[in-house]
C-alpha cells in the first residue's frame, strides 16, 4: 500500500510537472504527457496486490529511470521528425496505461493479465511506445544511441522477465 | 469510462500532431533566427551611424549642417529599424513573455 502512495506521487508531481510545461511552452504534447502520468497516479492508487512479483526489480528501475540520462538536443534537423516520434510513442503509452488499469506496476508482478485494448494486438505496447518516443532522442542527438541500445536492452529483459512471471 | 479516456488520448494526440504540423508553437526555430537577424541589423545600424558622427565631425561642415546630416542619416535607419519591428511582431508566434 505503501509503495502504491509513493509510486502514485512520483507520477502525479510528473503530471504538474508536464502541465507547467505545457502552460510555459504551449505545446499541446505536455497536456498528453500531464494526461497519461494522471492516469497512471490514478492506476496505482487503485492496484490490486500481486500474487507473484519479480524478486529483482534493479532492471525495471535502471529502465525507468535511464530516459533522465539522455543529452538535450545538439541539432534541430530532425526536429519535425522527433515531435512526431514523441507524440505516437506517448500516444500508444497512454492507451496502455488507460487499458492496463489495476494491473499496473513497475517491475514484473502477476496481477489481471490485460488481454483486451491494444494488448489484444501486442504483448508489450508501453515498451514499444516508449521505444518509438525514444528514437525521436536520438535523432535530437547522435551521442544517444548508447543509452537508447541500453534501453532496448533493458526493455528487453523486462518483457521477458514479465512473461515468465505470468506464465509461472 | 476507459472509453472516454481513450477519445480524450486521441484528440490530445491529434491536437499535437496539428500543433507539431502547423508549426504553432510558442516559440519556433524561425522565430529565433528572425530575432537573431534583427540584432545583427541594429548593431550594425548603430556602427554605420557612429562612423557616420565621426566622419560629420571630422568634416569642414558647421554645426548646424552636421545636425541636419546626421539626423537625416538616422531617420532612414530608424524607418529601417521601425519597419523590421513591425515585420517580426506581424510574424512572431511567441508570447510577449518569451
Amino acid at each position: 500500500m505503501k509503495s502504491n502512495i509513493i509510486a502514485s506521487s512520483i507520477l502525479l508531481g510528473a503530471c504538474f510537472l508536464s502541465l507547467y510545461r505545457y502552460f510555459r511552452f504551449e505545446e499541446i504534447f505536455f497536456l498528453l504527457l500531464a494526461f497519461r502520468e494522471l492516469i497512471a497516479s490514478i492506476n496505482f492508487l487503485r492496484r490490486k496486490n500481486p500474487i507473484a512479483e519479480s524478486k529483482n526489480a534493479f532492471i525495471a528501475y535502471l529502465s525507468s529511470g535511464l530516459p533522465y540520462l539522455y543529452f538535450p538536443p545538439s541539432s534541430l534537423s530532425f526536429e519535425l521528425i522527433s515531435n512526431v516520434l514523441f507524440i505516437s510513442g506517448f500516444f500508444i503509452v497512454t492507451l496502455a496505461t488507460i487499458d492496463l488499469g489495476k494491473s499496473i506496476g513497475v517491475k514484473a508482478a502477476k496481477r489481471d493479465r490485460v488481454t483486451t485494448g491494444i494488448y489484444k494486438y501486442i504483448n508489450h505496447p508501453m515498451y514499444l511506445g516508449y521505444s518509438i518516443a525514444q528514437f525521436g532522442m536520438v535523432l535530437l542527438n547522435p551521442i544517444n544511441i548508447f543509452i537508447y541500445i541500453l534501453s532496448l536492452f533493458l526493455f528487453f529483459k523486462r518483457s521477458s522477465e514479465e512473461n515468465r512471471i505470468l506464465n509461472s | 469510462m476507459n472509453k472516454l479516456l481513450k477519445i480524450i488520448t486521441v484528440l490530445l494526440t491529434v491536437s499535437a500532431f496539428s500543433q507539431v504540423f502547423n508549426n504553432e508553437r510558442s516559440v519556433s526555430i524561425k522565430d529565433f533566427n528572425q530575432l537573431s537577424k534583427f540584432y545583427l541589423d541594429l548593431s550594425n545600424t548603430f556602427l554605420e551611424l557612429s562612423k557616420k558622427a565621426q566622419s560629420l565631425e571630422e568634416s569642414d561642415l558647421n554645426h548646424y549642417e552636421k545636425e541636419q546630416l546626421f539626423r537625416k542619416e538616422m531617420d532612414l535607419k530608424m524607418d529601417s529599424i521601425n519597419n523590421t519591428v513591425l515585420e517580426i511582431g506581424n510574424n512572431f508566434k511567441g508570447s510577449p513573455g518569451v
